[in-house]
């Protein structure tokens, strides 16, 4: 195997016995980026310089002896990440020349771990979309067969990690952003429990349900990272103050005794026969490992879509008014007036679905619907998070499909809105009950990875990741790589 | 109830959110915001009777830090962001004749 797939725990030891320096590593993921990416369009800005100036820094510490789990490990960041005095344009036009003048605090503590970052990556526009079509720099393809999508919105993101073009990499999801691409390519992606990844310097989707995490080849990795990001964050008041759990410690908990629910309407209609059969498989290797299995329903899970698309947009419309083309951002050429300024910058700085999702929160916000619409969503997300905490009277975790079906072809779901808001079934109620989650893949279907979901109480990652990294004892799923892919 | 979006409510929240929909968009505008209305008009069937709105997933309290300057000053440096800026101000078309 050649070391673009490796783990970080081979690199690490490859790092520390000096089989490989820093230097060498990154310019490996580098060459292949240059090389590979054209076809891919996984990454918007690549950081030639900085990367191969943090790895010649880095190699001195190692020579040093400096020792850290992820001292030296190249990765990507979603392009929605601020990163100081480098371009992040959260996939718009209206971003497209912004340098921000601080880190976000995930940047900051991956690379107060040691990583190297090599680029940024691509994703829909200010994370709204389900298949990176959505974005002002370009569709980003599938590394697994490039007439299909990535999946959304963190698609850059899991096409840099499934074609080898970064060791892991870090992704946002407010509805399944990081889960569902992390199914559509084969990646293990887990979105902590809502406050755990302080949201400082993320730029902001709907602040409610926003969560950063990481999508990487496997729980293990994805644990070693989720442990660098994480953390309380002054600067965050929505951050959680308890400590992180030492994630990479925990994941070797044994399954036995664990109860796992099932949610038996969520695998009645809509689910791709694949998909329900890797389901099944799961469930019996699982049950191998010592778990078991309890039925469970949750009422008003069949209103989550509805609900989070009320409370998403309104999110959204009030969090995009700053873009006003005034203090930062895009700006019209030659405005008439300062209405016109407004107008013609929001305009033409933000892509079609963007400004569709601002219109419907504003909709939903304005007088005479706010009661109806917003007001009743917010009743609605309780008694769906009221589901889940009565559920997890029960049980320790929840397995269900991550998407309906594996990765749709490009251009499939672009003319029809609703269609593709419907991609995130499944992921969308850990959002909004602001529950930890974790995609994990679980089979192949004609040539394309199919994940599946377990959803946990809140802080309880650890239990999420152990169980994904026991499956991944027995099973190879997360050690397939796309094929006719160098 | 089951909301619909003709041309005088797309006019109004587009004006509400500095947005302008063209004559050549409007009608595929309309239907986008309606099919997205149609999904979202199923919450309406919901019994919330007594349900309390959450705004937030965590039942937590806005925290307070104590009453520090922990910044400094980036007054000067911020404007450098703005398309079009002098000295400490945000240029923009003259709006007071």
């Amino acid at each position: 195997m050649s070391i673009e797939f490796d783990s970080i725990q081979t690199l690490r030891e490859a790092l520390d016995g000096k089989a490989i320096s820093a230097t060498e590593l990154t310019k490996h993921f580098l060459s292949r980026i240059d090389q590979l990416d054209p076809s891919l369009n996984s990454y918007i800005t690549v950081e030639h310089e900085r990367a191969l100036s943090t790895a010649a820094a880095i190699d001195k510490k190692l020579m040093a002896g400096e020792r850290a789990t992820l001292l030296g490990i190249p990765i990507a960041e979603k392009d929605i990440f601020c990163t100081e005095g480098v371009r992040t344009t959260a996939g718009s036009k209206m971003l497209a020349e912004y340098r921000p003048p601080f880190d976000s605090t995930a940047t900051a503590n991956l690379a107060a771990a040691g990583v190297i970052r090599l680029g940024k990556c691509n994703l829909d526009e200010f994370a709204m979309g389900s298949s990176n079509e959505n974005s002002y720099f370009g569709a980003v393809k599938n590394p697994w067969n490039q007439e299909r999508v990535p999946g959304g919105s963190s698609g850059g993101s899991a096409a840099a990690v499934a074609g080898g073009l970064c060791v892991a990499a870090t992704g946002t999801d407010t509805g399944g952003s990081i889960r569902q691409p992390s199914a559509f390519c084969g990646l293990t992606g887990i979105k902590p429990t809502y406050g755990r990844v302080s949201r400082w310097g993320m730029i902001a989707f709907a602040s409610s349900l926003d969560q950063a995490g990481p999508m990487a080849r496997s729980a293990a990795d994805a644990a070693l990272l989720l442990e660098a990001m994480a953390g309380p964050d002054e600067k965050d008041s929505s951050c959680l103050t308890v400590s992180v759990d030492p994630y990479s410690t925990l994941i070797r908990q044994p399954l036995e005794g664990m109860r796992i629910g099932i949610v038996p309407s969520l695998l009645a209609e809509g689910l791709s026969e694949s998909i329900a059969e890797a389901f099944e498989d799961c469930r019996k290797g699982l049950e191998k490992l010592g778990a078991t299995f309890v039925e469970i329903e949750l009422m008003h899970h069949h209103h989550s879509v509805g609900a989070y698309y009320v409370i998403a947009p309104a999110e959204a419309s009030a969090n995009l008014a700053r873009y006003d083309g005034v203090r930062f951002g895009y700006r019209c050429e030659d405005p008439a007036d300062l209405q016109d300024l407004y107008l013609r910058s929001r305009n033409e700085g933000f892509g079609d679905e963007v400004k569709r999702r601002i219109l419907v929160g504003t909709f939903a916000l304005s007088a005479g619907y706010y009661d109806a619409y917003y007001k009743q969503a917010q009743r609605v997300r309780r008694l769906i998070q009221g589901d889940f905490l009565q559920a997890f009277d029960q049980v320790d975790m929840i397995l269900t499909p991550t998407t309906p079906t594996t990765a749709f072809s490009l251009g499939e779901n672009t003319e029809d809105p609703v269609a593709m808001y419907l991609q995130d079934i499944y992921t969308i109620s850990a959002n909004l009950a602001g529950l930890p989650a974790i995609s994990f893949p679980a089979g192949m279907s004609l040539g394309l990875p199919i994940g599946l979901q377990l959803v946990g109480p809140h802080l309880k990652e650890a239990t999420l990741l152990s169980c994904v990294h026991q499956f991944q004892q027995v099973t190879d799923w997360h050690h397939q790589h796309p094929r006719n892919w160098a | 109830m089951g909301h619909q979006i003709d041309d005088p409510t797309l006019d109004r929240v587009a004006q509400l959110a500095q947005l302008s929909v063209p004559g050549q968009d409007r009608e595929a505008v309309k239907t986008a915001l309606n099919d997205v209305l149609t999904l979202v008009n199923g919450l309406q069937s919901v019994d919330t009777s007594g349900v309390e709105p959450m705004a937030h997933p965590l039942s937590i309290q806005q925290p307070l830090r104590s009453d520090q300057v922990t910044e400094s000053d980036h007054s000067g440096a911020i404007p450098h962001f703005a398309p079009s800026h002098a000295d400490h101000y945000f240029l923009v078309p003259r709006v007071i004749e």
